[in-house]
């Protein structure tokens, strides 16, 4: 890219089943709070010399709030009061993907993106129910899950993928998630843990699946070059982006290939100049709702060809010591809320690249991959390289 | 901080309770009008690619043409994909364990996603062939079709 | 032969329930725990610009700070206030032609906006009035919180049953 965006700023809540002593707010404050302190920036309208954040980008769904104009009314707990604010729809890779462009644009050179989720507060599932085409797929009772099962078991079929290699995904996950401070459910399980565990919908088991209900925040602090080197001696800089959509109807592609994830790298890894991932990248924070999506999205993200998804989880190469870590952070798996789940890998990614990943740091990131996908089965998926 | 608090903490409840109503459109009321009046499942072709989608909608997604070309497939089919789901939610279908499928239609390109039913769960496997059971009272709905079950009763 | 065919457009319905439930956060959650236990408006005071916020929260959305749970940024306003303004939507009594729904036999009272006595310019509360209509309502009267009894406060804002006008 001819114009450098960075990430300057991270702030995360820790991810639990039930803030139920905060309010949206709160939460979302909570991690706005962090990455301010982190960076020493204020808004633009309040700091003295006029240096400070211009506009707030949000994801939140507003059935989870059961209010429309989401974030409106806490638009003075994310510092909107006096400044511009859009919601994005979608997850918060696509809040990190509208900053860049802005900021790209040269219309604004700070903006801090924004994703809080309660899950807690409503049922996730029953919003779920209502992202699906109302007439030909909502009234059937889908959701995420149930959609997702019949992704797996075309997967698992079509390339002879073993549940015993999914499990190893979520297996990996759950215990990466012990070094992060902010997950929300460390366990040390094994692969029979996985398996014994009850059936939700086949092939999909309780320990295949992430936590039921998360809540959370994440806010991020993206600048142009020539603020970013104003604010941090460490930027972490976006290298590429790509995003792309595919069919909502399920039976319109082949569940067992992720064509649009595909896209959505190409295009990314042709703006960061990457023909190689699997050896240019040194670590990956992929959204894995359920553990056969990190060997299916491993292949979208051409990690390994069509089908070897399996492979390249038996091999060792994604494993916290092995070639491209997936998921130290332990990922969503590990519990993440909806849509904060992407801004989440990005924060975990850059997080990576400063150094600043503490136990769950890889040695010596220079290139990293976040990636956050919305929609059943995948539909849209958003790649995004970063680098220092 | 909220956390160190430890006064009780007051929860306010709200309900929403609303019927909303989704226009169909042209072509997908077609199709759901000849599933009610015909027991006919209704695709349409794409006269750019020659797709041949089910259910019937308005534009082809890969060529972006629009579809006007009605054409019946059979009421049988292939299982692409299937699902025992076992954890039961407000807005399922049916008491678990219930299957839902996608069915590629004889005549078909594309998969239509239904249930499976009449058959033992554990029975059902990838290409099986299945045909579709309607309802007796159709109503203009997805519904109109009940279920799938295997040809030929269980294999 | 002329066929005549006939476009038949459905409308498929989908019933949507949902619940929700929501804490009000540390500082909203303590308003409304003093309402329903002592009958008492507390609202907090921004340490730098010096607004006084009712509801309380934990961020002045005008200074961008966090506003510390200290006792000295607390502050309990007085039960009786200056009335800025007061209004009585009396219209739109119509059926709602979406959802068939009609205010039938449900009273609406005049709104008033209400600076409680201790508040500043940032301090505004807007309850409901002990009045017909607002034509004994006027800018500037001195008004009066009237408090639910006891067993029945539940720590919202229907705790303070009305508000009315008072002689100085």
């Amino acid at each position: 890219m001819s114009l450098k965006v960075a990430i300057v700023g991270i702030g995360q809540t820790k991810y639990e089943a039930n803030k139920s002593d905060m309010w949206q707010g709160d939460v979302a404050y909570d991690a706005i709070e962090k990455a301010l302190q982190q960076t020493g920036l204020t808004y633009q309208d309040v700091a003295e010399d006029g240096f400070g954040i211009e506009k707030i980008l949000t994801t939140g769904e507003d059935h989870f709030i059961g209010r429309t104009c989401n974030f409106f009314w806490i638009h003075h707990y994310i510092g909107a009061f006096g400044l511009a604010q859009n919601n994005v729809s979608g997850d918060g890779t696509y809040a990190v993907y509208h900053a860049v462009l802005e900021i790209l644009s040269g219309h604004h050179d700070i903006i801090m993106v924004v994703s809080n989720t309660k899950e807690s507060e409503t049922s996730r599932g029953g919003i779920e129910n209502c992202i699906f085409d109302h007439i030909f797929l909502q009234p059937l009772g889908f959701d995420y899950l149930t959609a997702a099962s019949l992704q797996a078991q075309r997967y698992m079929y079509k390339y002879g993928i073993q549940p015993e290699q999914c499990a190893k995904a979520a297996v990996k996950s759950r215990r990466n998630a012990k070094r992060n401070p902010y997950a929300q459910e460390p366990l040390s399980i094994d692969i029979d843990d996985v398996l014994g565990s009850r059936m939700l919908a086949s092939p999909i088991r309780v320990l295949d699946s992430k936590p039921p209900v998360s809540d959370g925040a994440c806010a991020i602090i993206l600048a142009s070059e020539k603020a970013a080197k104003k604010i941090t001696d460490k930027p972490v800089w976006v290298r590429g982006i790509g995003n792309c959509y595919d069919a909502h109807y399920l039976g319109d592609r082949d569940l067992a290939d992720c064509d649009s994830l595909a896209l959505a790298a190409q295009r990314a890894y042709r703006m960061a100049g990457i023909s190689d991932p699997l050896k240019e990248i040194d670590v990956a924070e992929i959204s894995t709702e359920y553990s056969y999506q990190e060997l299916l999205w491993t292949e979208g993200l051409g990690f390994c060809g069509r089908g070897e998804g399996g492979h390249l989880i038996d091999s060792g190469a994604t494993q916290m010591k092995g070639e491209l870590p997936i998921n130290p952070s332990g990922g969503i798996l590990a519990g993440n809320p909806f849509q904060v789940a992407g801004t989440a890998r990005v924060a975990e990614a850059a997080l990576q690249l400063r150094g600043e990943a503490g136990r769950r740091q890889i040695k010596n990131a220079k290139t990293a991959l976040a990636h956050g996908f919305y929609g059943p089965c995948g539909q849209s998926q958003c790649v995004i390289i970063l680098g220092n | 901080m909220a956390r160190k608090s430890k006064e009780e903490i007051l929860i306010a409840e709200r309900h929403f309770d609303s019927i909303f109503n989704y226009d169909a459109g042209t072509i997908r009321s077609k199709f759901l009008t000849e599933l009610r009046d015909n027991q006919r499942i209704m695709g349409i072709r794409c006269p750019d690619c020659n797709r041949v989608y089910v259910p019937a909608r308005s534009t082809c997604h890969k060529c972006f043409a629009s579809l006007t070309d009605f054409v019946p497939v059979a009421n049988t089919g292939t299982l692409t994909t299937y699902s025992i789901v076992n954890s039961p939610q407000p807005y399922s279908p049916a008491e678990p364990p219930f299957i839902y499928g996608i069915i590629q239609l004889d005549g078909a390109d594309t998969g239509l996603v239904h249930l499976i039913s009449g058959v033992d769960p554990q029975k059902v496997t990838i290409g099986m062939r299945v045909r579709a059971v309607f309802n007796e009272k159709r109503i203009g709905s997805i519904f109109d079709i009940k279920h799938f079950k295997p040809i030929g009763g269980e294999r | 032969m002329e066929e005549k065919t006939t476009q038949e457009y459905i409308r498929v319905p989908h019933r949507l329930t949902v619940h929700w439930k929501e804490p009000a956060g540390a500082f909203v959650n303590r308003f409304f725990l003093r309402m329903r236990d002592k009958a008492e408006l507390w609202a907090i005071k921004c340490p730098k610009c010096g607004a006084i916020l009712l509801p309380p929260e934990i961020v002045c959305g005008k200074c961008k700070i966090r506003i510390e749970d200290k006792e000295e940024n607390w502050l309990k306003l007085g039960n009786r206030g200056t009335l800025l303004l007061a209004y009585h939507v009396t219209g739109s009594r119509e059926i709602d032609p979406s959802t068939g729904w009609h205010p039938d036999g449900q009273v609406f009272g005049p709104l008033g906006f209400i600076r409680p006595d201790g508040g500043n310019e940032w301090t505004l509360l807007v309850h409901a009035m002990d009045a017909e209509d607002t034509k004994n309502l006027h800018p500037g009267m001195r008004v009066e919180a009237v408090w639910k009894p006891r067993k029945e406060r539940t720590g919202t804002m229907q705790d303070i049953k009305f508000w009315r006008t008072v002689e100085e």
